[in-house]
Order: structure tokens, then sequence, then C-alpha cells
């Protein structure tokens, strides 16, 4: 590959930004480095400069807000998520994708703003973020913005991220009292991103039904999505078994998965039926606590 | 110009000026001449260059040399003291856990970093544990025997 002419680590998101801005598409950010340095290896990228963003203040680590949200730096590592107290209290969903990722030492190095800059089919925690409802906030050099996870994803491998961005901040809204949820992956082998993956909230009304549920799919297309159709189906309705039926069948006819080496659209059809099935009787049989989960 | 590291590795301190996009794999191997670390897929994928930084398990064929500066790296060839195999090691040999021997050192990191961690894991836990390692001889099943046998005979306790 060609040599890297030099390592910086900036002390400032502004700093970073300007020499991002500076040496536009010559310097890329280095997180965990588990997808970069085989892009580097492989030639798919050559930069000139490496930025690592951990002198920052506030890069890493885990916190919760003054209106109770839950503000994730992006250099905390998927361990540091999956362990999480505080993850686990509130935001269990996001703790269960961030343990279904990979393998340990892909967890142990792999970042939330490395994984959301590597926008992959198949990423585990970015389907849990489309359910908790997310938003990410990026730093350039003409300012700050924040957007909703599900706009933040462009296509396949694409992403609004600008090369003079950066991720500063995944931001998690405190979920309603009494929400539960579940993450359900679907893969071949124990390292594989997921051919499906299904993560539901749902906040109960206190009379038996739904009053308000999310669904996030990974794997099926380029970028996570939400089942708009199967949510619509269950908002302020029980979930029976023919709710169920009709929300997952409703699921598998909106999302137009795609094929490639791992699946078939067919076979990827299949999985989510079966699985948004199983994610939503799953939270019929009950499981407590905020955004407490289930194993498949 | 290439910048100042200090790498701590097995306890010893090395000061070496490390090209920025070297990765750790290389300059264990090539500089450091410390083989243990193995070079496969290169990709993350099987695991064969696994060592120890600050007690968890990485790829160090994903890892650049110059952000590991200043951390604790732990290899295979730091594993035995005072000429004595570590009890993994042993329980690796005794169980017949090794065949070719490609995956050993890697395997042998992460099953210390998961003993570390949790000292009594079931052979659920030790799979997991273990799942960022493959092993194309063995099948495993003796591999997590042996892992088990140490977390048996710790009961409990670090080494
Ligand atoms: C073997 C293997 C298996 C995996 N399996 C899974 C899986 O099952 N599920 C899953 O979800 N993921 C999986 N991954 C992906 C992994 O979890 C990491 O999320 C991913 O490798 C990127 O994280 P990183 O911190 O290593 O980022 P890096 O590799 O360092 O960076 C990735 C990209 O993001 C950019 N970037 C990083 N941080 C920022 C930032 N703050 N701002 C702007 N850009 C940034 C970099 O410039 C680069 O383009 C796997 C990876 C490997 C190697
Ligand atoms: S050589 Fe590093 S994981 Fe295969
Ligand atoms: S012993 Fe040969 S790969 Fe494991």
């Amino acid at each position: 590959m060609r040599a890297v002419i030099e390592y910086v680590e900036p002390g400032t998101v502004e700093e970073a930004v300007g020499f991002l801005a500076s040496h536009r598409g010559a310097a890329k950010v280095v997180a965990g480095g588990q997808s970069l340095l085989v892009l580097l290896r492989q030639r798919l990228l050559e930069p000139e400069y490496l930025l690592g963003l951990d002198r920052i203040p506030g890069m890493r680590g885990i916190a919760e807000g003054a209106g109770g949200e839950l503000v994730i730096g992006p250099l905390t590592t998927h361990r540091e998520i999956a362990a999480s107290p505080l993850v686990r209290k509130g935001w269990a969903l996001l703790a269960e994708a961030a343990e279904q990722v990979g393998s340990p030492p892909v967890r142990n190095a792999g970042t939330i703003g490395g994984n959301l800059g590597f926008p992959m089919i198949g990423a585990d925690p970015p389907v849990a973020l489309v359910a908790l409802g997310a938003r990410i906030s990026l730093a350039g050099p003409r300012g700050t913005r924040t957007v909703a996870v599900e706009e933040f994803y462009r296509g396949y491998m694409e992403s609004v991220l600008e090369p003079d961005e950066i991720i500063t901040q995944v931001a998690l809204p405190p979920q309603p009292a009494g929400t539960r949820g579940t993450y359900l992956k679907y893969r071949l082998r124990g390292i594989d991103r997921a051919l499906v993956a299904v993560a539901v909230t749902l906040t109960p009304d206190g009379r038996g039904s739904c009053k308000e549920i999310r669904i996030g799919l990974g794997g099926v297309r380029p970028a996570p999505v939400r089942a708009l159709q199967a949510e619509a189906i269950l908002r302020r309705a029980r979930l029976t078994e023919e709710t169920i039926s009709r929300a997952a069948q409703a699921a598998v006819e909106e999302v137009e998965p795609v094929s490639d080496l791992s699946g078939s659209a067919e076979y990827r059809k299949k999985l989510v039926k079966v699985f948004v099935t199983r994610a939503l009787r799953q939270l019929a049989a009950g499981g407590s606590g905020v955004g407490r989960v289930h194993e498949s | 110009m290439n910048p100042e590291v200090t790498l701590r590795v097995n306890g010893r301190r090395y000061e070496l000026q490390v090209r920025p996009d070297r990765l750790l794999l290389d300059v264990l191997r090539d500089e450091l001449r410390l083989t243990g670390a193995r070079r496969g897929c290169e990709t993350g994928y099987c695991g064969a260059c696994t060592v120890l930084l600050d007690g968890q398990a990485v790829h160090a064929c994903c890892l650049l040399a110059v952000r590991a500066g200043g951390r604790e790296i732990q290899t295979i060839e730091g594993l035995a003291s005072n000429g004595k195999l570590h009890p993994l090691q042993r329980a690796f040999i005794e169980e017949g856990a090794v065949q070719c021997g490609y995956c050993t050192p890697g395997m042998i990191l992460s099953a210390k970093a998961l003993l570390d961690e949790n000292p009594a894991p079931g052979p659920e836990e030790i799979r997991q544990g273990i799942s960022g390692n493959l092993c194309r001889c063995t099948g495993y099943v003796k591999i997590i025997r042996a892992i088990q046998t140490v977390a048996q005979a710790k009961g409990g306790g670090r080494p």
C-alpha cells in the first residue's frame, strides 16, 4: 500500500475537521481500525494522513444527558456498550445488539462511530438505533448537524457523512415508561454480520394494546430500515397471533430485500417473516423492564 | 519522519520508529521477532494474530502500531514464567488441543482473556470466548476441554 505520511491526533473537533477539510480526500479518521485497515491493505483507500480522535474530550464514553437521553461518544467500543449498566438500564436493546457484533476481538477494538462510518449491510448496532430512535451528531467545517439514524444512511456503503465531517455523538432519547424491546439476529456463521436482524421497541398503553411500536430491520437492504407498514398495523392494536401474522406479512412486502452472496431476496423475505413473527411473539409473551431484551 | 513509539510487550519496553501505517502484527513479527502472533487472513476473521492489549484480545492485523503505544501488549511468548508453561499452555498439550499449531497462540490468548474475566465459564461461554479464533485441525472439542480443565482447576481464582 502507498505509505501514509503521518498519523495525527488533533486536540479539538475544530482542529480535526479543519485538517480533514484542508486535506480533502487525503485524510481519514481511524477509530478501531477493524474495517479501515483492511481497506488500506487492499488499496481500496490510500489516505496520506490518518487521524485519531482519541485526544479530543468527550469522544469516548457513555453518559446520561440532562434530558434523560443516553449519550455515546463515537470511540466507545462495542464491548463497552454491551457491558454498560447505564445502557442495560434504559436501552438494553442496544447492549444486546453490540453483544452480537462479530467476535470478542472485533467488539474489543471496534467502535460505534466506526460502525456508522463504515455503513455495511447487516451491521448490528444501527438496527437497534433505528428502533430506539437514535440521532447522530456530525461536525464539519460548516458547523454541526444532527440527523436521525434512518436519514444517516443513503445506500450501499453510503451515508450522509461528508469527507470533512466527523461523527461526534450518538444520542438515544429516554424510552417511555413500560417500553420493552427485543433484538434478534440471524447469521450463517458466528462471526458474520446479520443476514436478517430485527429490533423492536414496544410501549404498551396500559390496556393491553400497543401505544407505540418501532420495528427496525437490518441485513435486508443496504441500510437499516423501519417497517412502517407493519408498525401501522400494530399501533393501537393488541398483539395477537392474527395481528402478528398480518404485521410480519406487511414487513415482508414493504422491505424489498436485496440478493447477494449471503442469500437471495426470496430467502431474506422468508427470514424477515420468521424473525418479525418471533420478535413480536416474544414481546406478546411479556418480558419486563425498559428496553429489555430476549435472546433468540 | 517516522514517529517514535514506545511499545510495552511482555513487560519489556521497546522504543521504535514506526511508519504510521505499520500494523502491530508486522512490528511484532518483523521488528521484534515475536512470531507467535501469526499472519493469517489479515482481515479480522481468523484470529491467528490475536494478542492481548491491556488484557483484552485484539487482532494485531487490524491495529496500527502507533495506536498501541503506551499500552500493555502480551503475546504468547510472554505467557510462560520462570521457564514454566502457563496452565493453559500445559492443558493444550495434555488434552491434545494442538495439531498444526497455527491457531494455538491466538486460541490460548483468547482463552486467557476469557478466564481472567470469567474464571469459571461454561462450555457455551468458552465457545463464545474463542469465537474469533478459527482452527482448521482440531474440531474445537479438545480446545474447549483444555480450557475447561484450567477453569475447573483454578476453582474461580486467578492464576
Ligand atoms: C471480522 C469482522 C466481523 C465483524 N462483524 C460484525 C458484525 O457482526 N456486526 C457489526 O455490526 N459489525 C461487524 N463488524 C464491523 C465492526 O463491528 C466495526 O464496527 C467496524 O469494523 C468499524 O469500526 P472501527 O471502530 O474499527 O472503525 P474503523 O475501521 O477505524 O473505521 C471505519 C470507517 O469509519 C470512519 N470513522 C470512524 N470513526 C469515525 C468518526 N468518529 N467520524 C467519522 N468517521 C469515522 C473511518 O474513517 C473509516 O472510514 C465486523 C468487523 C470485522 C473485522
Ligand atoms: S490474521 Fe488477523 S484475524 Fe486473521
Ligand atoms: S491446530 Fe491447526 S489450525 Fe488449529
